[in-house]
Formats: C-alpha cells, structure tokens, sequence
C-alpha cells in the first residue's frame, strides 16, 4: 500500500488522544468515601472484565476511528498483489497508439475522428508527470513510430502528433500491438502502459493471431492496455462499393459496360447521384433510389477509343464519411491475349488428342485472327521463356515436363500467372496426384470413373462466377446437358468449384497459387472422354474460362490495389536495365521503380499506394500502365465494438492487464493503474463505521447509567 | 392500627437544619406525639401528669370535657406513669458513619444523633433512665442511665461534642459492653452496622444472652442502599481498609444492590430469630418510622 500525501501520516500521532484521554479522565475521578466497600469490591471484581473489555473496546474504537480518517486523507492506494500498478514516483513508460485508418476520417461535430483522437492523445501527454516517458505512433494495418524513442517532454509528442495527417488505409489491429509490444521493450520503466486510441472498429481483429497476442500480453509483466473509444456519431454513409465490368477482352472502339455498385446502411430508401468521370472528363450521370440497407447496380456504357488503358472515377456526393464516396478504376485494354497451349500426352488417334479441340476452341477462325493468340509447345520441350510472355497456359496432361519445366511452371503460377489444366487420361493419375498438384494444392484427384455405363452431366455451381456471367439460360441448360464417360472426381477442399458432375463431386474447381490462378477440370477436352468437344458450348466454355484467366491475371498485376497494397505491374517487353522506370502518384509525386527480372512475367515494383488514386507507372517518361488505388473496403463496414467487446475479441475477457472503460472511467481506472486501487473511500468507510459502532456502545453504557 | 402522617417535623433533611439538638429532639417527639393517631396505647401513664390544649385532629378521647364545660376550652389531660426502665443508646460515631451524605440529607451520623437525642427526649419524658454508649472500633463515651431532668440535657451536650471516630468494630464492642451491662434493659443500637455480619450478630446475642431487649436501628445513606451515583468515580473506603475502586457506578448497581438487600434481609432474619428488633432505616426515613419502633417495643416491655 502506498500513499499520494504521506504527509498525512504524521497526523496519526492524534491516535493518542483518545489514550491521553482515557488516562486523564481516569486520573479526575471524583474521591468519593464509600462506606460499604465490602459490598461494591466482589462486585467490581465481577464486572471489571466485561467494563474493562467495553472500555477497551471503546477506545479501540475511538483511536480506529482516527487512524482510518488520517489514513484516508493520506489517499492510500493498494498495489500489492496487482502487478499492473507503478509504484508512486517510479514513473511509467507510455506508448500511445492513435489510428490513423482510413475509418478515422469520418466527420463529426468536432472535425474528422483522427483530430479528435489527436486530442485525446494531447491531453495524456499533458497529463504524465516528469518521471514518465512518452512514445507515440499512428497506427492502421501496420504502426508507424512518430517518434524514435521514448521521451520525457510531452512537447516533442504533442509537436509530432500535430504534424500528422490521417491516413488511407485498412486497420488491422493485431499485428499493430504485435509492433507495439516489440516497441515497448525499449522502455526504461518497469510499469509500462498502451493507449490505444480510435473508433475500434471489428474489422481488422484476426482471432488466430489475437490468441498469439493474448498470450504474448499475459507473459508481459507490468504491461496494460487501456482502450480509449472515440466516439463516432451516427449517421447514414453512401458509398460506391465497386467498379466492374464483365471479364471480356477488350479492343479499341469496344464498347463495355462499367458497373457501378452504390450501397447504403440507412434503415430509410436514400435518393443518391451518382457520377462517373473517365480521364477526369464526365460521361455518366444518373440518379439512384437505394433500398434500406441496400445496394443498387448501374451500368455505364462506355466505349474505348484508343489503345491506351482507360481510367476514370464514380463519385458521389460528398457524406459524412467522404472517404468511401468515390472509387478508382482501371480499364485494361486486352488486346490479344498470348496463350501458351501445352501438349501433354500423345495420343493414338486425333478424336482423343485435346489440343484438337483446344486449338479450334481457341482460335476457331485459324491463322490467329481471334482474342487469343496461340502459342503451342509440347511439354517436354518447353522452352521456359515462352511463360514470360503469356497471360494463359492451356494444358491437357502435361506430360514429362521434368523437374526444371515444373518449376518453372510453378514459379509462373506462383508469380501470378494462370494455368487452365484438363486431366482426363487414366493412364497418368499417379503423375498427376504426386508431382504435379502437389507443386500447387494439398488437393488430389480423386478415382477415375470411366466406361459408357458412367455418363455424367454438369451442374453449374458457381452462377455468379464472372467466367459464366452473360450466358443465358438455355446457353446454362446446353452446358449442363453435356454427357462425360471418362473424368476424375476432383478434391473440393482448397478449392472453389464451379462445375461438378450430376452424380457428385467437383468437374470443374478454382485454386488460388500464389499470386496466380488455376482451373482445374476433371475432364478431356476430346472426344472419347464424352461429348463434350460437340456441344455448341464447348467453345464459349473454353473462350470463357481463358479470358477469365486472362483478366484475372491483369487484375493480379495490380491493376487495382487497396491503399496500402504495393503497387505493381507486368513489365513492357523492351525494358532493361538502364530504363529510368518512375512510379507517379496523384499529386504528381514521383517514385522510383525497380524491375524484378525473375519473376514470370517480369514485373515493374513501385511504392505501397499511399492514397486513393490513379498511379502511372512510366518508362523512360513515356506512360506503361495504370493502377487504382482505393480504400480498403472494410473501412466503409462502419461497424465499431464498445471497448468490452473490443478487449475481447483481441486479448480475451479475462484479460486483467486491459482496461476496457469509457469517458471518465478512463481517467479514474488511469489513476488506478498508475497510483494503484484508490483505498481513501473504504477508510472513510471504516471510520465511520467505527464512529457508529462507537456512539451505540457509548450510548449503551450511558444507557445503563441512566437506569 | 397505628398510622402516622409524615409531618415535615419528623422530616431529617428539616431537622437537621435546626440549630441544637435539644431544640431537634423536642420538635420531634413532640411532632410525632402530635402526629400519633388512634394510638393503642391508652395514654403514656397512668398517673395525670398535666394538661395540655386540643389540637385539632388529635383522637377526641382524652379531652376532659369537664374542663371544657367550666372554660369552653378543649383540653387533653396527659398521665405520667413511674417506670424503672433501664435504657441505653448505643450511637456509632465511625468514620463510615460520617461519610458525605445525599443531597439535602443529614449524614449517617447527624441522623444517627438526631434519632439518639429524640428516643432520649422520649424516653425521659415517660421517666425512663436513659444511658449513652458512643464508639467507633472501642466505646468513645459512657454516659450511666439516669432518669433525672437534667440527664437530657447532660446527653444532648455529649451527643452535639461527639466527634467521627475511626473504624468500626460493632461486633466487639457490643460483646465487650454486654459484659460491662449486668442489669437488664433495653439497648438501643443506631449504627450502618458496617462490620462483619456475624461479629455484628454476635454482639447483638451478647445482649440477649444478658437478657437485655434489643432495638438496632440500621442506619444507611441512601446512596448507600442503591449505589444512586451518576458519575464514574473512584470510591475509597472511608476507614482506609479496603482498597479503592475506580467504578462507574451504574454497571454495579444491579449487583450492588442485590448484595446490599442480602445483607440487611440476612441481618434482619438473624436478629427476628433472637428476638431483636431489626429496623433499617434510611437518612430519608421519618424519624416516626424509628420511634413508633421504639413505642411498639416499648409497648411489649410494659
């Protein structure tokens, strides 16, 4: 226990005037001669031990008593037992921690949340006293130090916090107090305290990790988190949840369609204007009606004149949160796509060769005149450096690529390119299943189902996938009508299918590699595995799942990112070495760029995208290619945990190091946690309840004088 | 049956206010001669004494209407009787006795010497001798019974220059002086009888075994009887043989009092069984409690 004004306890020398008080008043006792003494002497001696006890007790009573008010204006505080609370006069190590996620940015009465966490943290800074230190650092998905070390002068912090500026990007809590905790082992202090500042929103908390971070906080001693909510103001955000269009090619004087998704979380319908500008000119305006807690699609056609990408912007007007009401977008021209067909097994007649019917899949007009622009290799000769160049690899059981080819391809896929794989030959399952998925999935083939009596037919799973988007009903019911004989059951684990046999199990499936795309199928493209190379969907289907991959592999290269995300794209062909390669943001300010040569294709690497916006990558001053840059869309959710919910999603509800209060609990539990349990009220307490005790004995004594 | 009004002659806290104890004893027996109704004792004598006038109130028997008819006055005629009682009053003139006393109360001594001087008056007055032992832990002073005018006023001299003595000793000097008594009468003890019970009681059977009648008049101050203090205090025994007791009064009284009223119920059974007239006797108490006592012993002597 320790006391805030031990100054006080001097006064507990006045304990001894009710004991200078029982002597003295013993010592003025009227001399009265009594004659029979014999009479009141046994009877004395009888009640002398319960007087004595009462008027022991009495004094007890009286010196408890002014012990108790003495101790409690000493302002004791309790510390022992608790290894949260600092010693008085040892100071403590503070690190404040102040979100400056794009959430932060919404608007209130007094300004944008960030500036009022601002001042939250200017007034625990204030508050320390001269024995303790001070660090401070802005924080989102990852913590950023305003200051190098711990300081003693509030005004270095208070000089670093009024510089900065809120940020762009997601939160992501745990690996933020991860970093703090690392930042905290610099401290001098023993007692060390985390002030995390901001709206707590519930993105941003992964539970795997937090339990890593609960455990990490329960083995720090002396460390406590205090949880310090900015309140948000309610109010209804607008935003443009999406830009998209369908995962067609495209080639100059196309046109396409741009998708605008607008949402809303007000429980009213919400009248919204919607703008869409294409190289900061206007070329769509429109007015939407959005449902309660609802979303509403407008499409924008949109034709593009020239070879150059297309970028633009869909706006809103300005709410509350301004953040959210404007999305960047990017629009690809494709021209043709350079797809490299592998050719996997031989095979003893051409009705069973795939690349047959690959080859007139895509590229039914011959000579090259299509989307696709074919490169055929077989896969045991494959040159490696064909893979820079393609967008797609098309194969149907590679066979024998060795060791080095595999690789290679592996490092493509890894690296962001795409592979549409059809495995349909009996003959090469123990392949298949040990060397080449185990290069990219843990998933396996399952048996081979062969021989007429097993036909099966499709079943579109994925409806909604962008690869079926724009086919019509009957063009579903033609597909699914297909009859397969021979196929493999694909693995549904680590997958998503989008196609599966009428019987069950996976036909068609989706795997992330990397940073590329894969798409499975458990089936030939031939005629003996069924009829599928007649159906007049066999080519939309093939075209499809290609462009698909096509796309999907523009968009893995960065052609929009998340604030935050690195900026990155595929690198032109005629880049070298001595290039001037610059990344331009959209404020103009340049970055340099470096070109990674290894990866497959090459890539140009360019900075983390530090606002939303269009960012020009340029070699040698000329303009290559374009990426949006947007705010994560997690910072529009605008769902926020009270501190309770936040303490326990992130260390667990028996977490005792954190304090998950609000307004002026704060400030008292700040006290608690530096000064210890404040103990001056369980003393008053204690003396009053002494007085009391002390009045009804002392009442009761002179009750019984009074009979 | 005997009724007597609490006349504020007979009242000690009044009395004690008189100047002498002559002027004390006269007022009071003759305040309660006049206060004795219906008395069963047909006259003090059967010798005509004198006359004395009516005083309203009084019993209509003894008026002589034959004086009334030649004067138109109502007067009593009083008879005189020749006695040869011997009387002795034993007064204890201990330290105990002059403790200080109630408020507006005469201590145990004033009031053991105003009750000596009245039953002196009385008994002199019916021609009795009277005697006078004064003592505290040994006879003080002994003054022989005699029935003569001016033994009352040679016994008041002494009463009024007795001095507080010092411890008490009642048990020894009762046995001491019944030995010294060979010629029986009646003994009158005035005394807080602040001794041990048994010596008391033994000096008391001393008398009775001389075959004397034995009339103790147990004198206590109030406070005495009821420990009626209000203040914590240290009570010191006035004859500085027992020790001190620092007390606060009222946690004692419930024991205390309980221990007083043993003592004086065993005291009073003990002398019943001896045929000793045990009468305890407060300061407060009237003197016409005491002395209707003495009458009603005096009554069975004869």
């Amino acid at each position: 226990m320790q006391f805030l004004h031990p100054a006080f306890l001097f006064a507990l020398a006045a304990a001894s005037i009710p004991i200078l008080l029982h002597f003295l008043h013993r010592r003025r006792l009227d001399r009265i001669p009594f004659a029979p003494m014999r009479f009141l002497l046994p009877t004395q001696e009888r009640q002398s031990q319960r007087l004595n006890f009462r008027r022991l007790l009495l004094l007890l009573l009286r010196i408890g008593a002014i012990v108790c008010i003495v101790l409690a204006l000493a302002r004791p505080t309790l510390t022992g037992g608790l290894n949260w609370l600092a010693p008085e006069g040892t100071g403590v190590s503070v690190l404040l921690l102040v979100d400056d996620s794009a959430s932060m940015r919404a608007q209130g009465s007094e300004g944008i949340l960030f500036e009022k966490a601002k001042k939250e943290a200017a007034g625990i800074a204030r508050g320390l006293s001269g024995k303790d230190e001070l660090c401070i650092a802005t924080f989102s998905d990852v913590m950023h130090p305003l200051l190098e070390d711990f300081v003693s002068d509030p005004s270095l912090v208070l000089a670093a916090l009024n510089d900065r500026q809120c940020g762009w990007r997601r939160t992501d809590y745990i690996p933020v107090l991860q970093s703090a905790f690392d930042l905290l082992d610099r401290a001098s202090k023993p007692h060390r305290e985390i002030h995390l500042i901001g709206d707590l929103q519930r993105t941003g908390i992964d539970s795997v990790a937090a339990a890593v971070l609960s455990k990490r906080l329960t083995d720090e001693e002396n460390v406590h988190v205090f949880l310090r909510r900015v309140e948000v103001e309610p109010f209804v955000n607008r935003q443009v949840e999406r830009v998209s269009r369908p995962p067609s090619l495209l080639r100059p004087g196309e046109t396409t369609n741009l998708v605008v998704d607008v949402r809303q979380d007000g429980d009213r319908s919400l009248a919204a204007q919607l703008f869409l500008e294409v190289d900061t000119l206007k070329v769509g305006e429109t007015e939407l009606e959005l449902p309660p807690f609802g979303r509403l699609r407008h499409s924008f056609p949109v034709t593009l004149p020239t070879e150059r990408d297309l970028s633009g912007v869909a706006r809103l007007r300005p709410d509350r949160f301004p953040v959210d009401d404007q999305r960047y977008f990017v629009v690809e021209m494709s021209g043709r796509v350079q797809v490299l067909v592998l050719r996997g097994l031989p095979q003893s007649e051409p009705r069973r060769d795939p690349l047959l019917f690959l080859e007139a899949a895509l590229d039914p007009r011959g000579g090259g005149r299509g989307d696709f622009a074919l490169t055929v290799e077989e896969a045991v000769r494959m040159d490696v450096g064909v893979l820079q160049k393609s967008r797609v690899v098309v194969s149907a059981d590679p066979y024998e690529l060795g060791a080095a080819r595999l690789a290679a391809l592996s490092t493509y896929l890894r690296g962001g390119g795409t592979l549409l794989l059809f495995l349909g030959d009996p003959r090469e399952r123990a392949y298949a299943n040990e060397k080449l998925l185990p290069q990219w999935t843990t998933a396996r083939l399952g048996p081979f189902r062969g021989g007429r009596e097993s036909f099966e037919h499709l079943e579109l799973v994925a409806s909604g996938h962008p690869a079926f988007a724009g086919f019509s009903r009957e063009e579903i019911e033609t597909l699914q009508e297909v009859k397969l004989r021979d196929f493999y059951h694909l693995p549904e684990e680590a997958s998503t299918t989008l196609l599966r046999f009428g019987g069950g199990g996976a036909a068609v499936s989706e795997i992330e590699v990397g940073e590329g795309r894969l798409i499975l199928c458990g089936f030939h493209p031939s005629a003996t595995s069924g009829n599928l190379p007649y159906s007049p969907m066999f080519l939309p289907l093939v075209q499809r799942l290609t462009g698909y991959l096509a796309t999907a592999a523009w968009s893995r290269f960065g052609r929009g990112v998340e604030v935050g995300q690195l900026l990155t794209v595929a690198a032109p062909g005629r880049v070298s070495a001595a290039s001037l390669l610059q990344l331009r943001g959209p404020g103009g300010k340049l970055w340099p760029v470096e070109l990674d040569a290894q990866s497959l294709p090459p890539r140009l690497r360019g900075a983390r995208a530090s606002e939303p916006g269009l960012f020009t990558f340029l070699v040698d001053g000329q303009e290559w290619a374009r990426v949006a840059a947007n705010v994560p869309r997690s910072e529009s959710l605008r769902k926020f945990n009270d501190p309770k919910e936040f303490k326990e999603a992130v260390f667990g509800r028996q977490a005792k190091a954190v304090r998950a209060l609000q307004g002026e609990e704060v400030e008292k539990a700040l006290v608690t946690a530096r000064r210890g349990r404040p103990l001056h009220r369980w003393f008053l307490l204690l003396a009053g309840l002494f007085l009391i005790a002390e009045s009804l004995l002392g009442r009761r004594i002179s009750a019984l004088g009074e009979k | 049956m005997t009724t007597v009004r609490s006349e504020p002659l007979l009242d000690p806290g009044a009395l004690s206010k008189l100047a002498s104890l002559d002027l004390i004893a006269r007022t009071l027996v003759e305040g309660f001669l006049v206060g004795l109704h219906r008395s069963p004792y047909h006259g003090f004598s059967v010798e005509f004494a004198e006359y004395r006038q009516y005083i309203a109130g009084e019993s209509t028997q003894h008026i002589d209407w034959r004086v009334y008819a030649k004067t138109d006055r109502h007067y009593v005629k009083v008879f005189q009787e020749e006695t040869n009682l011997l009387a002795r009053l034993f007064v204890d003139l201990s330290a105990s006795m002059n403790t200080p006393a109630s408020e507006g109360l005469p201590s145990k001594m004033q009031y053991g010497k105003m009750l000596a001087a009245g039953l002196a008056y009385l008994l002199l007055k019916q021609k009795d001798a009277v005697g006078l032992v004064t003592f505290d832990e040994k006879p003080l002073e002994v003054i022989p019974p005699r029935s003569s005018r001016s033994q009352l006023m040679h016994l008041m001299a002494r009463l009024e220059k007795a001095k507080e003595g010092k411890r008490t000793r009642v048990g020894s000097v009762l046995a001491g002086m019944a030995d010294q008594m060979w010629r029986r009468g009646l003994i009158v003890i005035i005394s807080d009888l602040i001794d041990d019970p048994e010596s008391v009681l033994q000096g008391l059977k001393h008398f009775r075994h001389r075959q004397h009648e034995v009339l103790v008049f147990h004198v206590l101050d109030p406070r005495e009887i009821d420990l009626g203090f209000r203040r914590q205090a240290l009570f010191v025994d006035p004859e500085e043989e027992l020790p001190t007791v620092a007390a606060q009064p009222w946690h004692l009284r419930e024991s205390y009092v309980a221990e007083v009223k043993r003592w004086r119920k065993h005291l009073s059974r003990e002398c019943g069984m001896h045929q000793i007239d045990y009468v305890p006797l407060s300061t407060q108490t009237p003197f016409d409690v005491a002395l209707l006592a003495y009458l009603a012993k005096r009554a069975r002597l004869g």
